[in-house]
């Protein structure tokens, strides 16, 4: 028998035990209340049998099960009132839970117990339900004597002594019950204890020095003195170094070493191997790939990884839901995999280690993988994310979107996942107990979840913060990280956007909550009471914590940071349960107490007195995804292995892998047969300065562009990757026609290729259309365009080729300014180009003012984006945006602008705006 | 609350008895686990305002209620004279912050009265009953409805 089968047994023993403890004293309570059968009491003790039973047959103990079988049966009968409890009733029941236990304490050998006569005698009891209770009084005691015969005999087969001590108290009883008085019914109840009293003494004799079972309010109060303890014990040797006793000294010593020992043994009490939890899982997989038609092999790692028993008990539930998703939407069934040349049989591995003081667990399969435009799609139409939204997020965040609320992967209900609990609920379970929750995934390769969890949660790490006057606590596995702002810098790091202050870290933009405002602003504030007061007060801000919560990442704003403390948790007492910011409380070092901080709670707190402006509270998140503007999807490849090359991902119509000889060359230009067509192709080394490849593989990558029209390859030799890069582009050093700069990706300085300013070098002749229509159309009176981007590097991309087309170009750093200087007059525009995102007034917003005042509602918009998709294009005719465009295939813009100016004759607009404007519209 | 209906053997009352402002007030001592000067609060942001704080009791983390904010009484500052009487109420330790602590009184019951619907503007359920003393009355505070009542109108 392996050790881990060995485990299953030890906690089913235990478990069992449990059980049956109780079921005696319920059993005893039923009897007492005769006919007026307590349901609930009998379905306590059903669901004991049926636990008992179910485990039994799991573990093939068949004895077990069978006896446990008719038991139940019996109980099922009463819990439906079909069967009236009377003594020998009871009796024959309390017997077979006596055997039972037994039984469980002897497990190696349950083959030389007897149950068939109590089974029979249950059983008997069972269909003799219809009789009336003064003939189930009568066929009771026939059983009774059927049993206790029978018995008799088990007792001379087996060196059991239970089973005889029970017997002749059992045949006095069957005597004195054929007239069940009331003074009988007390002697059973005294009697039967003693019985089970005497019953488990043999046995336990053997099993004493293993375990002992205590229970855990004990090990809480042991926890709790411990704590004390500690107090004390600093409290002493503070007093003694401040003494000069060496006497004293040295038992100080004494004492602090023996009160951390002790409170390390105390908190070891409470851990359990993770183990306990893991290998359930086997058997889980075992019977969902029976049951899903999928084979699945699951690998666990790390059993002996110790967490607190809480921990323990809270996760169980959240894992079983991931591995029961991993078998029912990660792994494929065997055909399916095999025609993807995948192993027919999956592969789900789950590894516990420790890191950094807490725990890991990772849950990892080979199947399907998420897919995440599938997912995007979902969350747009669930409206958890806007189209825009879901635009600028990556891959990875958008698989993450499995554990927002309302989201259900399952795309229909299956019997094994898909039951209402979502990835939310098992989320929300670890946020409960201090931990998080993250995912991984990749098509076609499998899913990664990764669980962390702190070691305890009876002692936690945890930063001591001072605010309003008062110290709190905030558990560490809540913090990331701590900024602190330099009086000089506070303006370039907080901004404030309509009243909410935010905090620039790392380009991205944290709202910020000021931890006093949290604490004494018990009432929703008016959003301007509280920006002014945050503006006045904002000198102050100096210490940030920066906090994770469900519902993403915030700044707290506290006045002080004090020690990091391993603190001891004390619930709040019943009058402070609606406290929704603290989650607990704690003993410092100096005896005062300390309240902890819940930050999930202190988020929604805050966001509750901005809900009654919604607008500031969206703007705010508008806000947090400006600087996702700044970053842009890149292809990223190298032509010699050295040199690293970077190319828009929105120019690049596709990659393909081709062979080498597909190329052939044709009057100098090389060309790629493909699909029936020939289509050129473009090396970098040909075209700016760059190393060539240094070797000729067989196989190359090739990014198919589409320039006017007309598909061209630009080879690609080596792959790197698929990035979102943040756009801060150095646009000096690395300049040439071609290379509108470089910026460093994963340490390699990395050239940002234009590729339309690299074709337009070899081929000059493919671009003089767009170019020379446009300055001829109006040499002395040129087209003047309005350009509101937010980005410094797009805007100066977008502005620097229409300008060399030919137009006009005015360029607002966002929607605002944008507005400002149309409104101001100064300028007549013939088009606005705008981008989406911008912070203040974003384009959709613009776009809506211009259309809703008449001097502009003729005004061609053209809507810039880093990745055009139809719900944008819905959003954007919805307010009036002619076109959309995407940023950096500047051919499609300089045609559709061309379009726009030439289709509205910007004289006759021009005419008709100022008549407009002369009629005081 | 069990204590009451099983002592019902003996036929006079062991009281505590204290005052809030100059009400003086008796609690069954049986309720009674301590009394201390441990007023030293740490305030609890976004309580109930009849929260006074919260306290450490021996490592055990104890919320302290101001009775005076329950009773509606005038609300006077923590004095030196200020007592936290610890009750233990449904297996919970609370706190109750008074302004003095009196003698411990054994009053027959027959000579507890039945408290009127309103005594000087406080509503009677907050009271068991009412005894004169020479002086004095003396007013059975009902610690659960004061402790519970709190609760319950919180919850």
């Amino acid at each position: 028998m392996s050790d881990e089968d060995q485990e299953i047994i030890d906690e089913f023993v235990i478990e069992s035990n449990e059980h049956l403890s109780h079921v005696e004293t319920q059993l005893l309570t039923i009897e007492s209340n005769g006919d007026n059968i307590d349901v609930d009491l009998v379905n306590m003790v059903f669901r004991a049998i049926h636990s008992i039973k179910g485990a039994a047959g799991f573990l093939g103990l068949v004895k077990i099960n069978d006896l446990a079988h008719s038991l139940e049966n019996i109980l099922d009968q009463m819990r439906n009132c079909e069967l009236i409890p009377s003594s020998q009733i009871i009796d024959t029941m309390l017997k077979s839970s006596d055997l039972l236990t037994t039984m469980l304490n002897n497990l190696d050998d349950t083959e030389q117990f007897n149950i068939s006569d109590l089974v029979i005698a249950l059983d008997a009891i069972a269909e003799n339900k219809a009789v009336s209770t003064n003939a189930a009084v009568e066929s009771g005691q026939a059983d009774n004597d059927q049993t206790a015969e029978p018995i008799t005999t088990t007792n001379d087969q087996t060196p059991t002594e239970t089973a005889a001590e029970v017997i002749p108290q059992e045949s006095e009883l069957a005597e004195t019950i054929p007239a069940p008085t009331n003074p009988t019914t007390p002697k059973i109840q005294e009697q039967e204890p003693m019985t089970a009293g005497n019953n488990e003494t043999p046995n336990s004799e053997s099993q004493v020095e293993q375990n002992i079972r205590v229970s855990v309010s004990v090990l809480d109060q042991l926890m709790n003195l411990a704590g004390e303890l500690v107090l004390s014990r600093n409290q002493i040797l503070q007093a003694v170094s401040n003494s000069k006793d060496s006497g004293l000294d040295s038992a100080a010593s004494g004492l602090d070493q023996v009160t951390s020992e002790l409170q390390e043994a105390i908190m070891q009490t409470r851990m359990q191997s993770i183990g306990t939890v893991f290998t359930r899982f086997t058997r889980v997989v075992r019977d969902l790939g029976a049951k899903l038609n999928k084979q699945c092999h699951l690998d666990i790692e790390g059993k002996e990884v110790e967490v607190d028993k809480t921990i323990i008990e809270a996760i169980s539930d959240p894992l079983t839901h991931l591995i029961r998703n991993s078998m029912d939407h990660g792994i494929e069934t065997p055909e399916e995999r095999v025609a993807k040349g995948k192993p027919a049989e999956g592969h789900i591995s789950l590894k516990a280690y420790h890191e950094a003081g807490k725990v890991q667990i990772e849950i990892r399969d080979n199947g399907a993988g998420i897919d995440p435009a599938k997912l995007k799609a979902k969350a747009i139409i669930k409206e958890i994310i806007t189209a825009d939204q879901a635009e600028q997020m990556s891959n990875r965040d958008i698989v993450r979107l499995i554990f927002h609320p309302g989201f259900s992967m399952a795309e229909k209900l299956t019997d094994v996942s898909g039951r209402g609990v979502g990835m939310d609920v098992v989320r929300s379970n670890i946020e409960k107990i201090g931990g998080s929750v993250d995912v991984d995934s990749e098509v076609g390769v499998g899913t990664k979840v990764t669980v962390t969890l702190p070691l305890t949660l009876a002692i936690i790490p945890s930063l001591i913060i001072e605010s309003s006057k008062s110290r709190f606590a905030i558990p560490q596995t809540n913090i990331s990280e701590l900024v602190r702002i330099r009086k000089e810098d506070l303006g370039k790091r907080i901004n404030h956007v309509k009243g909410a202050e935010m905090l620039r870290l790392r380009g991205a933009l944290l709202p910020l909550i000021r931890l006093n405002h949290v604490l004494t602003h018990e009432k929703v504030i008016s959003i301007n009471e509280q920006s002014e007061s945050e503006i006045n007060s904002r000198d102050e801000v100096r210490n940030i914590v920066v906090v994770e919560s469900g519902q993403g990442r915030y700044g707290l704003v506290v006045e002080s940071l004090h020690d990091s403390e391993e603190i001891v948790v004390k619930p709040l007492g019943r009058h402070l349960l609606d406290c929704k910011c603290l989650s607990g409380a704690t003993i410092l070092g100096d005896g005062h107490v300390a309240l902890i901080l819940d930050t999930p709670g202190i988020g929604n707190h805050a966001n509750l007195e901005l809900l009654n402006e919604q607008s500031e509270y969206d703007s705010e998140h508008n806000e947090s995804t400006v600087d996702k503007v700044d970053t842009h999807s890149v292809l990223l490849f190298t032509n010699h292995p050295s040199e690293h090359f970077a190319l828009s991902m929105s120019v690049v119509q596709r990659v393909e892998r081709i062979e080498t000889n597909q190329i052939e060359v044709v009057g100098g230009q090389e060309l790629l047969h493909y699909r029936g067509t020939s289509m050129p192709l473009f090396r970098l080394e040909n075209i700016i300065a760059a190393m060539p490849l240094d070797s000729v593989p067989d196989r190359i990558y090739v990014a198919i562009i589409e320039i006017n029209g007309r598909e061209v390859g630009l080879v690609a030799p080596q792959l790197e990757d698929i990035q979102d890069v943040d756009m801060v582009v150095d646009t000096v050093t690395f300049v040439e026609a071609g290379v509108v700069g470089s910026l460093v990706i994963d340490q390699h300085a990395t050239r940002l290729l234009d590729v339309f300013g690299m074709i337009e070098k070899v081929k000059p002749d493919w671009f003089t259309s767009t170019k020379s229509e446009a300055i001829q159309e109006d040499r002395d009176n040129p087209i003047t365009i309005l350009l509101a981007e937010d980005s410094d590097f797009f805007r100066r991309q977008v502005k620097g080729f229409m300008e060399e087309a030919g137009y006009n170009v005015i360029d607002a750093e966002d929607g605002a300014i944008a507005w400002n200087i149309m409104t101001s007059g100064e300028y007549e525009f013939d088009l606005v180009v705008t981008d989406i995102e911008m912070p203040n007034m974003n384009g959709f917003e613009l776009s809506e003012k211009i259309r809703a005042t008449a001097a502009f509602s003729g005004m061609p918009i053209i809507a810039l984006t880093s990745l055009a998709s139809d719900e944008h294009r819905k959003h954007g005719e919805a307010v009036g945006v002619n076109d959309y465009q995407i940023k950096m295939d500047r051919e499609k813009l300089l045609a559709s602008i061309q379009r726009f100016t030439n289709t509205n004759s910007h004289s006759n607009k021009r005419a008709q705006q100022n008549n407009l404007v002369t009629a005081g519209v | 609350m069990s204590n009451e209906s099983t002592k019902k053997s003996t036929n006079s009352l062991q009281l505590a008895t204290f005052y809030l402002n100059d009400l003086l007030l008796g609690i069954r001592i049986e309720n009674v686990q301590e009394i201390n000067r441990q007023l030293d609060c740490t305030i609890v942001p976004h309580a109930p305002d009849y929260v006074q704080g919260v306290v450490n009791l021996r490592g055990d983390v104890v919320t302290v209620l101001n009775p005076k904010v329950i009773l509606e009484l005038d609300n006077t500052d923590i004095h030196k004279g200020s007592r936290n009487l610890i009750i233990n109420s449904e297996g919970e330790l609370i706190g109750l912050c008074v302004d003095r602590v009196s003698d411990i009184l054994t009053i027959p019951k027959d000579q507890i009265n039945e408290p009127p619907a309103n005594l000087k503007g406080i509503d009677g359920r907050f009271f068991k009953g009412i005894h004169q003393l020479e002086s004095e009355v003396l007013v059975l505070l009902n610690i659960d409805e004061i402790i519970c009542s709190t609760t319950a109108e919180f919850a």
